[in-house]
């Protein structure tokens, strides 16, 4: 592997701890993103794509255990991160700035009872607070800006500590603050950039909206400004498009194909629909039952899919002339999950190996994996 | 799958039977509110109300399982089972404190056949219908098997959740006391006249005595009997919450589900009244009924129990009205709307059960309201005649000696702890209960 | 609710929304009205006459009563009268101690108010941090002592609540003393010519008149009925933040504020108390209720002296004129607090403008 790699999920397991039993949601999951690559994760609902985002920012909610394995994240020193071991304090500073996520549901996504300049600001702030600082400093220096010397020494006292007690102190009292409305007005202008580059029409307009009077494209699009407001290195999409409609659909993931090319990003995009997968993807993982069960390139996967379960998805994507097909049977349940290949009871090829043991991931050609029975033995 | 069910000739006997029997004894439960008990009973203590509306409420259940098992559905079958329940062990206390003959031969007879019915539904199926032991049998499991794992899942959630044991155990043991009151506190030999609820006095004295073993509570002023008081106060505060609970949901829920099926402009006028009536503050809208009831000539303690039942009912109106409102709205009764089911069908199947749940929680809850209510219209002296068993009295009457003696200012502590203990454990048990029930039965709460 | 509204007014600002809020509620003030006055009814004419009396044993008294207040007039007649009586002659009645209501009603007025405007800001601050509180630490040791303090405060009868303080911290401790304020102060208060009465609120003036032994007095005398007050109408709101606080904290934007990489703390304060704090607000209408409830209750108890106290006694009494006046009273005050709570939230919540 020549380029270079930006996350490595080695040997992933998470389980849930619920009154019916212990689900097994993901197991064993080994997944790498190459840096400037944008990773399609498919599968059918409750296959673990959205956890194994979840997990990549440590946010897997209670009852959820992340139970083993390692996550590496590359970081811009070159120096590997494993993201599990980290104290929280330090994960703060990742997620959000060195890796975001955006959701499904955009309205849900952001808070009632906040303008959108707010929600995006609280973003901005958190992370890029002395960038800032240091911005509004030198431009006093070049003289485009003046600053009072109380201000100034404000500012200086910001960029070296944030939660310095005079500096919360002063934010408070109504005479004080102005270092404060300065320091708002430069994160106004990174908002107004920021609405302007997700191409949103009268952003200093909108930016006052509340998330209820957005439309959906809308939303998901101060959402998508509030992820990338801190210039990310990974974006994890967790199913942006499925809520809204075509149309928006399209709008919105053009949108993200020019911020990738602008912004220079990794994109993880987790989805079911192997149409986007085809439209925006370079690499594909798919996954089945808590396993990623085939990797490969996207020419690769649609040209030549290996695994037995990726070929039914492909033969179930509807063409005309031809009827409706579907995989027959149900996704097992994870609580008891079945020995062997979890797809082993709906595929047509299965053996009888296949019920007794595990495979485990091959190569089955350059840069494509699978996991199957059908071709073990095959060079590692 | 689906076949249609034949109904068997047993069937209809039965539910012809239980229909019976819940008309005669709603009839003989009217007669004695109305005329007095003409049977003759164990107990001289005979409370001829509180029978007559047990015998009333044993009526009204009977029509209910009837109804089951005429249409195999009523309520949702935990439901039913819990009326089943609550049927047999009143048919089984009841005669044993009451004694009343005709309800004993209603027991022998109707709990053979309920029992018979509902625990070996196969046997009778298999009597009066013609399958196959193992049909039947296999059929019946199927059935019961999604409401059992619900039914051990709400078990589950009544274990995990201690509060809702400990406050159904309180009401339980509230409700021992209050059907063995003749028992634990005999009114013959002490008794003034007729009304067991009438505490007795030893003596004139105005000062009140601690507990000796004559009076295990102590006395009050005027040497009533607190331990008396307090016990038959069981009795009094069950009469007062379950009557005006009935009458209040009686009231409320007609109302209510009027206003949400008429809808239109029936609707806007009684949800305008209620929200009249919900723009005074309880307690102070009772207390200007209770004025006003008073004078006109109604006895003090049936003043009172109107008074809060006229304040009580619109809340129930308006939680029953908001939630047919919301169910209608939903999706599955459109689904259910298309496939076409009747009203009806869609009334009892899905309105009904989805609809009861919040009704079931806000009347335990308010029953402690109402205790609370009657409690303190006693302490203000708008409630029971002076000497009756009613705590909230006993707690008035306290007053003047709450600061015992310049020596000992806890001296009298008797005098207003017991019964107030005896209140506060009261409406605790039925909040706990109310509150266990919310988090277990509201399906939002259900799945954490 | 008057459907033609919603169509018309589509884009609502605060404003409208005010105003649509104070149309709708004269409805309701006139309803209770109307119901008082129909209760008032059930009675005959000669008990009604004999609230606009002093003397109801006087020959004649009755006679012209009955004459001035139209009280033999047809019922809608009646109605008028009635309301003319109270809102332009101020005219509630007199009372068994032959004095006008109104007039006992505005001299007994300061102390409950005293009781409640020391006992509001306690309720709230108590009721939302608590919940709050609870909520963000569900099942841990502060999450269960709150709810153990709720159900405690929604069981207690006020009165006995009220006796056994008074056992303990009066007969027992001699620290805080029942009724309003000890017999020196009120001397001091009555008598001296130096004390000037700006609100007849005893803790207020005492600071003002710059004598502090009194304002001492007055809290002493305050701490126990505040008390009463405090944990029974906390309670309540103790528990709706702390289950609106649950919900907010499962909502969708949660998650989204952790993956900004916000710390728990900011998460609690910044995003879900906020949403959390919404439907609070909506139940601070039904606490003004309990006051009220409480007040009457409270007062009588601790012998204060207030407006609730004296309802109380008349009701005993089955004095009918101040009964009436106060149930008027309370819904006035009540439909009024409503009204505010309805202007607050949708101040707060910038969903609820467009109605």
């Amino acid at each position: 592997m020549t380029e270079k790699l930006l996350v490595y999920i080695k040997d992933l397991d998470l389980r849930f701890y619920t009154y019916e039993g212990i689900v097994e949601a993901l197991d064993k999951v080994r997944l790498y993103i190459k840096d400037g690559e944008t990773l399609g994760v498919v599968g059918e609902t409750g296959c673990g794509k959205s956890m194994t985002g979840l997990s990549e920012l440590r946010l897997v909610p209670p009852p959820g255990r992340i139970e083993g394995g390692k996550i590496f994240l590359r970081k811009e020193d070159g120096k590997w991160l494993d993201v599990l071991r980290q104290k929280e304090a330090y994960l703060r500073t990742v997620r959000g700035k060195e890796i975001s996520m955006i959701f499904q549901d955009p309205k849900s996504a952001l808070n009632p009872v906040y303008t959108v300049r707010h929600q995006i600001a609280e973003a901005i702030l958190h992370h890029r607070l002395k960038e800032l600082c240091g911005k509004i400093l030198e431009d006093c220096r070049t003289g485009k800006v003046t600053l009072s010397n109380f201000e100034k020494s404000m500012l200086e006292r910001m960029l070296k500590n944030p939660k310095a007690l005079s500096v919360r102190f002063a934010s408070k009292i109504p005479f004080l603050r102005s270092f404060k409305r300065k320091l708002d007005d430069e994160v106004k202008k990174e908002v107004i950039r920021m609405l302007k580059d997700m191409r949103i029409p009268d952003p200093e307009r909108v930016a006052e909206m509340y998330p209820h009077e957005l439309s959906g494209g809308m939303a998901q699009r101060v959402v998508i400004a509030i992820a990338l407001s801190c210039n990310p290195r990974l974006l994890i999409a967790d199913e942006p498009t499925t809520n809204l409609d075509v149309t928006i659909q399209l709008q919105i993931l053009t949108l993200i194909k020019e911020l990738k090319k602008k912004y220079g990003m990794t994109i993880q995009y987790i989805t079911h629909d192997m149409g986007i997968i085809a439209e925006m993807c370079d690499r594909v993982a798919v996954m089945y039952g808590g396993n990623i069960v085939e990797v490969a390139d996207v020419i690769e996967i649609f040209k030549n899919p290996l695994h037995p379960y990726t070929k039914a998805l492909l033969e179930c994507i509807p063409r005309p002339g031809c009827g409706f097909k579907s995989i027959e049977g149900v996704v097992p349940s994870l609580i008891n999950p079945p020995t062997g290949c979890r797809f082993n009871d709906r595929c047509s090829y299965a053996m009888d190996i296949c019920v007794k043991q595990k495979p485990d991931l091959t190569k089955a050609n350059e840069n494509h994996h699978v996991l199957c029975h059908l071709y073990a033995g095959e060079s590692k | 799958m689906k076949m249609q069910r034949e109904r068997p000739l047993g069937l209809t006997f039965l539910t012809v039977l239980e229909a019976v029997i819940s008309i005669m004894e709603l009839n003989i439960g009217i007669l004695m509110l109305v005329l007095g008990n003409p049977l003759p009973t164990v107990f001289p203590s005979l409370d001829v109300g509180f029978i007559s509306t047990v015998t009333i409420a044993l009526g009204i259940l009977d029509l209910i399982i009837a109804y089951y098992l005429w249409t195999g559905q009523a309520f949702g079958w935990m439901v039913s089972v819990a009326f089943l329940a609550i049927d047999v062990i009143a048919r089984i206390t009841l005669p044993l404190v009451y004694g009343t003959a005709w309800i004993v031969f209603a027991v022998c007879l109707e709990l053979d056949i309920i029992i018979l019915y509902h625990l070996t539904k196969p046997s009778i199926t298999l009597f009066f219908g013609g399958e196959t032991v193992r049909e039947v049998f296999e059929r019946f499991r199927i059935e019961m098997e999604p409401r059992m794992k619900e039914l051990r899942f709400t078990m589950k959630l009544v274990r995990k959740s201690p509060l809702s044991i400990v406050g159904a155990a309180m009401i339980l043991f509230f409700a021992i006391i209050a059907l063995a009151a003749p028992i634990l506190a005999p009114p013959g030999d002490i008794s003034q006249g007729g009304n067991p609820y009438m505490m007795p006095k030893d003596g004139i004295l105005l000062v009140p005595k601690p507990p000796s073993p004559k009076h295990p509570f102590g006395t009050m002023e005027g040497q009533y009997d607190i331990y008396y008081g307090c016990i038959w106060g069981v009795r009094t505060a069950f009469r007062i919450g379950l009557y005006v609970e009935a009458g209040g949901l009686a009231i409320g829920l007609i109302i209510g589900i009027l206003a949400a099926y008429y809808g239109g402009w029936i609707d806007e006028i009684l949800m305008r009244f209620t929200d009249v009536i919900l723009a005074f503050p309880g307690l102070i809208l009772c207390m200007a009924f209770v004025v006003i009831l008073i004078p006109m000539g109604m006895a003090r303690l049936d003043a009172v129990m109107l008074a809060i039942v006229l304040v009580g009912w619109p809340s129930y109106s308006r939680v029953i009205r908001g939630e047919i409102l919301r169910i209608k709205n939903e999706d599955y009764v459109e689904a259910a709307k298309s496939v076409g089911c009747s009203d009806l069908r869609i009334i009892v199947n899905h309105i009904l059960p989805n609809s009861i749940y919040p009704i079931l929680i806000m009347s335990t809850l308010s029953i402690g309201t109402t205790i609370l209510f009657a409690a303190a219209l006693s302490f203000l002296g708008l409630g029971a005649d002076p000497g009756t068993a009613d705590w909230g009295w006993i707690i008035a009457l306290s007053r003047n000696w709450i600061y015992g003696s310049p020596a000992n200012p806890y001296a009298n502590w008797y005098t207003f702890m017991i019964p107030g203990v005896f209140v506060s454990m009261f409406v605790l048990g039925w909040n706990l209960l109310g509150d266990a029930l919310r988090d277990i039965l509201d399906p939002t709460l259900r799945r954490k | 609710m008057f459907k033609i509204n919603l169509l018309m007014l589509t884009d609502m600002g605060l404003k409208t929304y005010i105003l649509r809020r104070f149309i709708l509620a004269i409805p309701v003030l006139l309803g209770s009205a109307i119901l008082v006055f129909a209760v008032v009814q059930f009675l005959p004419m000669g008990m009604r006459a004999s609230m606009y009396v002093t003397d109801k044993h006087k020959p004649g008294m009755i006679e012209l009563a009955i004459k001035e207040h139209g009280l033999d007039q047809p019922v809608y007649v009646q109605f008028f009268y009635w309301l003319a009586d109270i809102i332009v002659r101020q005219d509630f009645g007199y009372d068994r101690n032959a004095e006008p209501v109104l007039s006992a009603i505005l001299s007994r007025l300061p102390a409950t108010f005293e009781i409640v405007m020391w006992a509001s800001p306690l309720i709230i601050f108590v009721g939302l941090s608590l919940g709050v509180l609870s909520g963000a630490n569900k099942d841990k040791l502060v999450d269960h002592g709150s709810r153990v303090l709720a159900i405690m405060g929604t069981s207690l009868p006020s009165f006995f609540f009220g006796i056994v303080l008074l056992s303990i911290f009066f007969a027992g401790l001699r620290w805080f003393p029942p009724q309003r304020i000890g017999q020196e102060a009120s001397m001091y208060i009555h008598l001296s010519t130096t004390w000037v009465s700006y609100t007849k609120l005893y803790t207020i003036d005492s600071l003002l008149n710059g004598e502090y032994w009194i304002f001492i007095d007055a809290i002493r005398h305050l701490v126990l009925p505040v008390t009463v007050l405090t944990l029974l109408n906390s309670a309540l709101l103790v528990r709706v933040t702390r289950s609106s606080m649950l919900e907010a904290l499962g909502k969708g934007y949660i998650t989204a504020a952790r993956a900004k990489g916000l710390s728990e703390k900011e998460v609690v304060n910044k995003h879900a108390r906020r949403n959390a704090l919404i439907p609070a607000v909506t139940i601070s209408g039904l606490l003004v209720a309990g006051l009220l409830t409480g007040v009457t209750i409270t007062e009588t108890v601790f012998n204060f002296g207030g407006i609730g106290q004296y309802a109380a006694e008349s009701a005993r009494a089955i004095d009918i004129a101040p009964v009436i006046a106060y149930t008027l009273l309370s819904a006035v005050v009540f439909v009024i607090s409503n009204l505010i709570v309805d202007i607050l939230y949708a101040w707060i919540d910038p969903r609820i403008r467009l109605g």
